[in-house]
């Protein structure tokens, strides 16, 4: 008895220990292989992140520590760069979102030479950020080109950059000709992954181009257009080099982003406290609205 | 006067290249890092400083104008020891000596006073102590399309400070030209929306520079003078007398492609003009003034200091003062951007180049700009604030050219301008309470 309960003990022992083992190389290559992203997370966002909660709250001094917030929040040009980045917001994401999707479908149809249409469409990406706003700077000019060519067929003439509700429809449109093409990579990939059968199979019980759209496509695109959905509504919040470049903001505030404004006030005044404050405010702005995204479209069938 | 002077710049020039000369003996190869807004204007003087210290290179980092001071600003406030010199805007000097940027060099006075004007000298001085060394100086002048002007019958405004003509004169012309189709536009300015361009048109209409107090921390830019101004500004937009929607940048060639027949402009577009295919004669008349006020023209340009954090700072030193103090440096220094240096022999030097270039246009230029700079020349407000005042002017003036009401745009800068000073104040008296 005595001495089978010794083998066995002994058996599971080694079975312990060659356990252990393999757990613990599992664990080593773990930690190998994630410590670069671990880092270069740390580094790059943990932080950062940190460092503007500092910055934002000062603890210790005299001031109270969320008087930079109560600066911000009694700072009119504070208040209405959070108005703007809102309304541009509720502008830009359906126009960009609604074009690539439409772009999407009809880049999927057949229709003749889609291959030199979508590098057309996707060719603005190509171009830098910075080079592109330099184009539209002269574009947009009150005597520039688009202007030129409005009075050339009689239509009126548009402040595009001196007056502020056309200057905010002057950043929409430059940041959807880079956006549109780029967001509708993902939509068309989302469409070639829809069975062609269901297609087939509605026509002949007599669905047309429009009900097969909103039938089938837009069904199954729910997962890439979600995507596309929170990854835009992102990268818009984030819009900082066309404003920089076309319209500094102005003119009266009417393009004064959050991005911007925070960059102006960390540094060109060079008040990193205020500015690292409105960095958080912005960051919950994003989380609160991409929260609300998350609930209206949940992917529950997947 | 110009033997001692040329004596005291040899004796800067010597104790320079023996102090480098123990260094780049003692230890190995040395980068000096110069951030500045001039890209390719320090070449010249790069190559000359490197080919007398052996084993010391100069590495220029060149940034857009309009980034400097937020490069500035980011780069030296987190204490990047990578940057030696930097270039420094007068007026903003006092914000950047209040964030512990510059190295002081009150020692390096007398080389000073012997290579350049009291007033460039001033311009470096905050609290009776200097911060930087001086490099170029400006002036604003009034370019004219002769062409334009004659065959349009209009008088052709003379050289010098006597024919100075008046604001009132030059609008009278632009309206004449524009409503007769002969010109696009009247004016257009190299500096336009720019404090530095529009402080001498307020203050010759008898408005204060708009920072007030000892300290210059109180604004005052919403006075019945500043709104009088504001509605001539826009005025002259609105009524297509100068062109809305062109930056700084596109200025000189919409004059240089002959679309307007003025331009309110420095030095540096003489050459630009110069060089260009210009569609018949142009000319240089003095900078305008109100009928009513005084003469007023801008001064100041960009000087040249040592960062705080290099750990270079010696032979940092010795690069400035052979680029500012030395009259060969300063020569080169200002060979390429054309800008008019402040060290008198280059100077000199300089009226001579640009009267090569435009030879014409120029044969009053030399006497034009010391009278100014002597008689009429103002400088920008010193104030730890002129940073916060500057960037909200310039948006201000942007927007009453693009049409927005002027009682209403001063109104709310001078009001953000209370906010954002008080909080200077309230975070500089934190900031010394922590040192303490």
């Amino acid at each position: 008895m005595t001495s089978v309960t010794a083998r066995t003990e002994r058996e599971v022992t080694r079975g312990r220990t060659r356990r252990s083992l393999v757990r613990r190389e599992t664990w080593i290559s773990a930690v190998v292989l994630l410590l670069p992203a671990v880092v270069l997370l740390l580094l790059l966002r943990i932080i950062p992140t940190v460092t503007a909660m500092a910055e934002a709250v000062p603890l210790g001094g005299e001031r109270s520590p969320w008087s930079n917030f109560a600066y911000i929040f009694s700072d009119p040009s504070f208040l209405n760069s959070v108005w703007v980045t809102l309304l541009f917001s509720v502008i830009v994401n359906p126009i960009q979102i609604a074009l690539a999707l439409a772009l999407a479908v009809l880049l999927t149809k057949h229709i003749p030479a889609v291959g030199l249409w979508r590098t057309f469409i996707l060719l603005p990406i190509a171009v830098p950020q910075a080079v592109s706003a330099i184009i539209w700077l002269v574009m947009l000019r009150p005597d520039g080109p688009l202007n030129g060519l409005a009075s050339a067929i009689g239509l009126p003439t548009v402040p595009w950059l001196t007056e502020p509700g056309w200057a905010l429809i002057s950043i929409v449109i430059v940041c959807s000709w880079v956006g549109v093409g780029y967001w509708m990579t993902f939509l068309v990939t989302g469409i070639k992954e829809i069975p062609s059968s269901l297609y087939e199979a509605s026509a002949l019980d007599g669905a047309n181009g429009w009900r097969q759209f909103w039938s089938i496509t837009l069904p199954g695109l729910r997962r890439p257009l979600l995507f596309v959905l929170v990854a835009d509504t992102v990268s818009n919040f984030l819009v900082f080099a066309p404003v920089r470049i076309l319209t500094q903001g102005g003119p009266q505030g009417g393009t004064d982003l959050l991005m911007h404004n925070i960059s102006e006030r960390a540094y060109t005044l060079g008040d990193t406290q205020a500015a690292s404050a409105a960095t958080l405010v912005l960051v919950a702005i994003v989380i609160v609205v991409v929260t609300i995204q998350f609930r209206m479209l949940p992917g529950k069938e997947d | 006067m110009r033997g001692p002077r040329t004596l005291s710049a040899a004796i800067v020039l010597v104790a320079g290249v023996a102090v480098t000369g123990c260094q780049a003996s003692g230890s190995e190869e040395v980068t000096l890092t110069f951030l500045n807004p001039h890209a390719g204007a320090y070449e010249p003087v790069a190559e000359a400083f490197e080919q007398a210290h052996p084993g010391v290179s100069i590495e220029l980092q060149s940034v857009p104008f309009e980034q400097m001071v937020e490069q500035t600003q980011a780069r030296l406030s987190s204490g990047d020891t990578s940057i030696d010199i930097v270039s420094v805007d007068p007026p903003r000097l006092a914000n950047m000596v209040q964030q512990g940027f510059l190295t002081e060099e009150t020692d390096h006075l007398p080389e000073m006073e012997a290579n350049v004007s009291q007033a460039a000298i001033s311009s470096v001085t905050v609290d009776d102590r200097q911060w930087a060394y001086p490099l170029w100086t400006s002036d604003n002048f009034l370019f004219y399309n002769r062409t334009l002007l004659e065959e349009a019958g209009l008088p052709v405004p003379g050289p010098t400070s006597a024919d100075r003509l008046t604001w009132e004169e030059v609008v009278d012309m632009s309206r004449s030209l524009v409503d007769a189709g002969d010109a696009q536009y009247g004016i257009g300015m190299d500096q336009v929306d720019r404090y530095y361009a529009l402080q001498p048109l307020l203050e010759s209409m008898g408005a204060g520079p708009g920072l007030e107090g000892p300290d210059g921390l109180t604004p005052a830019v919403d006075t019945e003078e500043w709104e009088r101004f504001g509605q001539w500004y826009g005025g002259l937009y609105a009524d297509g007398l100068a062109p809305r929607g062109v930056d700084p940048a596109q200025m000189v060639d919409l004059f240089r492609a002959g679309h307007s027949a003025f331009l309110l402009g420095g030095a540096s577009a003489i050459g630009r003009i110069a060089d260009g295919d210009f569609p018949g004669e142009w000319g240089i008349a003095p900078h305008p003034y109100f009928a009513d006020g005084p003469i007023v023209t801008p001064t100041d340009s960009w000087a040249i200091g040592v960062s705080a954090t290099s750990e270079h700072q010696e032979i940092a030193r010795d690069f400035v003062q052979f680029a500012t103090l030395d009259p060969q440096g300063a020569q080169l220094a200002s060979s390429v951007n054309t800008l008019p240096p402040v060290q008198h022999e280059a100077f000199d030097e300089y009226v001579g180049y640009i009267q090569e270039l435009a030879p014409e246009q120029t044969a009053h230029f030399g006497e034009l700009f010391q009278e100014d700079t002597e008689h009429y020349a103002r400088h920008r407000p010193t104030s730890a604030g002129y940073v916060q005042f500057e960037s909200e002017m310039n948006n201000a003036f942007s927007d009453i050219r693009n049409g927005a009401d002027p009682r209403r745009v001063l109104g709310s800068a001078q009001e953000a301008l209370e906010r954002q000073l008080d909080r200077l104040r309230e975070l500089a008296a934190e900031a010394e309470g922590n040192e303490r």
